[in-house]
C-alpha cells in the first residue's frame, strides 16, 4: 500500500508540476487603449505603421487610504514600429517587464493617413479579430493627426486617457452629431459585406477630447474617402433612424428655437419597379420637446405649435438631403444602408443589380431619393413664456 | 481501492432522455452556425437545422423501438439471431471503430480549442492528455457512473447556454434575419446535411438499450432527448445570427465561443464570460467524449466477454491518444470529421435497415 501511494506521488509531480501558461497577474500589462499611426511609406504597398499602446500602471492609481496615488502616472504608454501589429506588440515586450495582455482592450484609435492608404486599414484591423486575446466589442475610432497624441491627454476626471476616449464614444450615442461607437463585430461586418460606413472621428484638443464629424470609409475602395461635418452626421442619423437625443436649431418667425428629440426613427422604402433607376422614399418622425427658446410666442398657441412643428421637419429634411447630397454625389458610397435594405428586403433584385450598385453603372447614385420628415412636440418644458414682449 | 458500487446498473428511462442530448452536444456546435451560414442566406439555416432535427428524431426513435423489443438483450445478442453470429460480430467490431474514433476526434478537438482560447502555451499534447486521463478515469468507473453523470452535469450546459444568448440580446440586430426564404433548396440540403451530423447522438441506441430498465418507455423519452439539442442548436444559431449577422458568421472558426466572448456582464464584474462557458462546456465534451469511449470498450467486451475491461481500456487508450495527436493541422482534424460524420451517421442508418430488414425476411420474433 505505501508503496503505491509513493509511486502515485512521484507520478503527481510530472503532472503538477509544469504549468506552461503559468501567469503571473502582476506581470500583466493591461493594454487599454491603442493607437496606430502611419510612420512612412517604404514601398508601394508595403508600409511602416506606429503601434502605440496604453497600459495601466496599477500602482499609480495608490490605494484609497493613501488617496491619489501621490502623483504617480496611471498609465504608460509604449510605441513601436514595425511593418505588422503582431510583430510591433511582441517586441514590445521586450521594452518593459510587463507582458501585453490585451483581453481587457477597449478603444483603438486611427489616424487618418492610416485610414486614407487603400487596403491597409483593414489589413491592421486583421489581428484585432483573429488573436484569441482580442474581443469583438473594441471600439473603434478615427483621428486626423497624430493617433498617439490622443493617448497622452490628460483629462480632468479620468486617471486613463483611453478609459475617457471610451466614455466619450460611449456617451456619444446620446447625441445626433456623431456616431454610434462601432465595435469591431460591426467593423468585420462592414468589411466582409463591402458596405460602405462611418467611423467616429475625434479631435484632440490639449486636455480634452471632441467628436468631430465622422470618417467615411468607402467599401470598395477599402479606404477612407472623405469626412463628414457635425450637420451632415445628423442628417445620416435621421436617414438611418438611429436617433436617441440631440438637437436640432431651427428659426420661426425669426427667433432661433431649440428642438430637442427623444428619439427619432425612420422608414425606408425602396421602390425597385424600375432597377435601373429605383426611387427610395425615407419618412422620419421625430419625437421631442423644446428645449430652448428665444422670444415670447405663446407655445400653447396650437397654431404656432403647428408651424414649430412643421419647421422643425423641414429642419430635418434639410439636414437629411445634405448629408444624402453628399454621401451620393460627392462621395458615392452609400452609407446609408440602402444596399444591406435591399438584399433584406429585395433580395431578388439585389441579386440583380449587387455589382452595378457602387461600381459599374452606379446605380446608388441615379436613385431618387425623397425625403420627409415630421415632428411632434411633446412638451414644451416647465415654463411657457420667459419675459413678455418688450416695448418696440 | 475499493470502488463505489450503485445499487443497480440498469438506467432509468429519464436517465436515456439525457443521455441522448449529452452525447449530442459537444463540439459540433461550436463550429455548427459558421457551415450553415456559409450555405443558406440569413436565417434560413434555423429551418435546416429544424428539418435535420426532425429526422434524426424520427431515426432515434425508431432504432430506440427496434432495441426495445428485444428487452435486456445485448446488440450482440439480437444481432447474431437476426443475421447470424459472424455478422453480428463483424457489425459490432465496427461500431467499435466508430466510437473509438469518435473519442480519438474528442480528444484532439477539445485540445485545439482549448490551446485557442484557453493555453496559449501549453502544447496539445499535454492538454488532450490531461484530458483523456480523466475520460480514462470516469470509463474504467461503473457504466451507470457516467450516465449519471450526464444527469448531473447536463442542467449546467443548458444554463450556461441559455445565459450566452441572453446576455447577447443586447446586442441583437433583428434586420440580421432578413431576409428569409432565399436560399435555394440545394443551399438548404446542404445545410440540411451539415446540421444531421451534428445531432449524430442515435449510435449509443444500440449498445444502452440493454441496459434501462423500462424500455417500453425508452423510445418516447429518448426522442423526447432528441429535442433539447435541436431547440438550443436552432437558439444559437439565431444568436450568432443576429448578433453577427450572416457574413461574419461565416468567417469565424467558433462562433459559439466568440458569442460567449461578447458577454459583458454590467458593471465591469465580469469581462472575460468565455472563461466560464468553457468550463461548463468542457464538461459537455466531457460527457460525450466518456460515452462514447466506454461504447468502444462495451462494444469490444461483447465480441470478447473473457477479457477484463479494465485491460481493454489500458491497451485501447494509447492507440487513441496516438491517433487524436496523428492530424498535423485543422485542415487534416476537419477531413477527419468529416469522415467520422459520415461513418457515424450512415453506418448507424445502415444497421438499423440491415437488421430489419433482415428481421422481417427471415421473421425473427423477439423471445418472450
Amino acid at each position: 500500500m505505501n508503496k503505491r501511494i509513493i509511486f502515485i506521488l512521484c507520478n503527481i509531480i510530472f503532472l503538477l508540476a509544469g504549468c506552461w501558461d503559468e501567469q503571473p497577474i502582476e506581470e500583466h500589462g493591461f493594454a487599454i487603449g491603442s493607437s496606430i499611426d502611419l510612420a512612412e511609406e517604404k514601398n508601394e504597398g508595403t508600409y511602416n505603421v506606429m503601434f502605440t499602446s496604453q497600459f495601466v500602471v496599477t500602482s499609480g492609481f495608490g490605494t484609497p487610504a493613501q488617496g491619489s496615488g501621490g502623483g504617480k502616472k496611471s498609465f504608460m504608454n509604449l510605441s513601436v514600429t514595425g511593418e505588422s501589429i503582431f510583430e510591433s506588440s511582441r517586441e514590445m515586450s521586450t521594452k518593459t517587464s510587463l507582458t501585453p495582455f490585451y483581453e481587457h482592450l477597449k478603444v483603438i484609435v486611427v489616424s487618418s493617413d492610416i485610414a486614407k492608404e487603400p487596403n491597409l486599414f483593414s489589413s491592421l484591423m486583421d489581428i484585432f479579430l483573429r488573436d484569441h486575446e482580442m474581443r469583438r466589442g473594441i471600439r473603434v475610432a478615427v483621428t486626423e493627426g497624430e493617433a498617439k497624441s490622443l493617448l497622452e491627454i490628460n483629462p480632468e476626471n479620468e486617471k486613463l486617457p483611453a478609459m475617457y476616449i471610451n466614455e466619450v464614444l460611449k456617451k456619444n450615442a446620446k447625441s445626433i452629431e456623431v456616431m454610434d461607437p462601432v465595435t469591431m463585430g460591426v467593423l468585420q461586418q462592414y468589411l466582409l459585406t463591402k458596405s460602405s460606413y462611418v467611423l467616429p472621428m475625434l479631435l484632440s484638443e490639449e486636455n480634452e477630447i471632441n467628436s468631430e464629424g465622422g470618417a467615411v470609409f468607402h467599401g470598395q475602395e477599402n479606404k477612407m474617402i472623405g469626412t463628414l461635418s457635425n450637420d451632415e452626421m445628423k442628417g445620416l442619423n435621421f436617414i438611418k433612424g438611429k436617433v436617441n437625443g440631440g438637437i436640432v436649431n431651427l428659426e420661426v418667425d425669426g427667433q432661433s428655437v431649440i428642438y430637442e428629440i427623444k428619439n427619432a426613427r425612420s422608414q425606408i422604402k425602396i421602390d425597385t419597379q424600375n432597377p435601373n433607376n429605383m426611387n427610395i422614399s425615407v419618412s422620419i418622425k421625430a419625437e421631442g420637446s423644446i428645449g430652448e427658446k428665444f422670444g415670447s410666442q405663446s407655445l400653447k398657441d396650437p397654431k404656432y405649435q403647428a408651424k414649430l412643428e412643421k419647421n422643425v421637419g423641414k429642419a430635418i429634411e434639410q439636414l437629411a438631403m445634405k448629408s444624402l447630397e453628399k454621401g451620393q454625389n460627392e462621395l458615392n458610397a452609400d452609407i446609408y444602408g440602402f444596399d444591406s435594405i435591399l438584399k433584406q428586403k429585395h433580395y431578388d433584385v439585389w441579386k440583380e443589380v449587387k455589382d452595378k450598385w457602387i461600381t459599374g453603372d452606379q446605380l446608388f447614385t441615379k436613385t431618387n431619393v425623397q425625403i420627409s420628415a415630421e415632428a411632434i412636440v411633446r412638451s414644451i418644458g416647465s415654463s411657457d413664456v420667459t419675459h413678455e414682449k418688450g416695448v418696440e | 481501492m475499493n470502488r463505489f458500487e450503485y445499487a443497480d446498473n440498469k438506467f432509468s428511462e429519464i436517465e436515456m432522455m439525457i443521455a441522448i442530448p449529452s452525447f449530442i452536444i459537444g463540439v459540433g456546435i461550436l463550429s455548427l452556425p459558421q457551415a450553415l451560414a456559409s450555405a443558406t442566406t440569413a436565417m434560413d439555416g434555423v429551418f435546416s437545422i429544424l428539418i435535420a432535427g426532425g429526422i434524426v428524431t424520427f431515426i432515434t426513435w425508431a432504432i430506440a423501438k427496434f432495441a426495445a423489443s428485444f428487452p435486456d438483450t445485448t446488440f450482440i445478442s439480437y444481432a447474431s439471431l437476426i443475421v447470424s453470429k459472424p455478422v453480428a460480430i463483424l457489425l459490432t467490431f465496427l461500431f467499435a471503430i466508430v466510437f473509438f474514433s469518435i473519442t480519438a476526434y474528442q480528444v484532439r478537438k477539445i485540445a485545439d480549442i482549448s490551446k485557442q482560447y484557453l493555453f496559449d502555451q501549453t502544447p496539445v499534447e499535454v492538454i488532450s492528455l490531461t484530458f483523456f486521463l480523466v475520460i480514462i478515469y470516469a470509463v474504467s468507473g461503473s457504466r451507470v457512473g457516467i450516465i449519471r453523470l450526464n444527469m448531473m452535469f447536463f442542467p449546467f450546459i443548458l444554463f450556461i447556454a441559455i445565459i450566452v444568448v441572453i446576455f447577447n440580446l443586447n446586442w441583437f440586430k433583428f434586420s440580421n434575419f432578413l431576409p428569409v426564404f432565399q436560399s435555394n433548396i440545394n443551399d438548404y440540403l446542404t445545410g440540411v446535411n451539415k446540421s444531421l451530423f451534428s445531432f449524430g447522438g442515435f449510435g449509443i441506441l444500440w449498445f444502452y438499450m440493454a441496459y434501462v430498465n423500462k424500455p417500453n418507455k425508452a423510445p418516447k423519452m429518448a426522442a423526447l432527448g432528441t429535442g433539447f439539442p435541436i431547440a438550443l442548436y436552432a437558439l444559437i444559431f439565431l444568436a450568432c445570427i443576429g448578433v453577427y449577422g450572416e457574413s461574419v458568421t461565416a468567417s469565424m472558426l467558433y462562433p459559439t465561443v466568440e458569442l460567449a466572448k461578447m458577454v459583458e456582464i454590467p458593471g465591469g464584474i465580469l469581462e472575460r464570460f468565455e472563461s466560464i462557458f468553457f468550463v461548463i462546456w468542457i464538461m459537455a465534451i466531457f460527457n460525450t467524449t466518456a460515452m462514447a469511449f466506454d461504447i468502444t470498450v462495451l462494444a469490444i467486451n461483447l465480441v470478447f466477454h473473457h477479457i477484463p475491461k479494465i485491460k481493454i481500456i489500458f491497451l485501447l487508450s494509447p492507440l487513441i491518444y496516438a491517433i487524436a495527436m496523428y492530424p498535423q493541422n485543422l485542415i487534416e482534424v476537419s477531413a477527419f470529421e468529416t469522415f467520422l460524420n459520415y461513418a457515424v451517421f450512415y453506418y448507424s442508418i445502415f444497421v438499423l435497415v440491415l437488421l430489419f430488414v433482415v428481421a422481417k425476411i427471415r421473421g425473427v420474433k423477439p423471445s418472450e
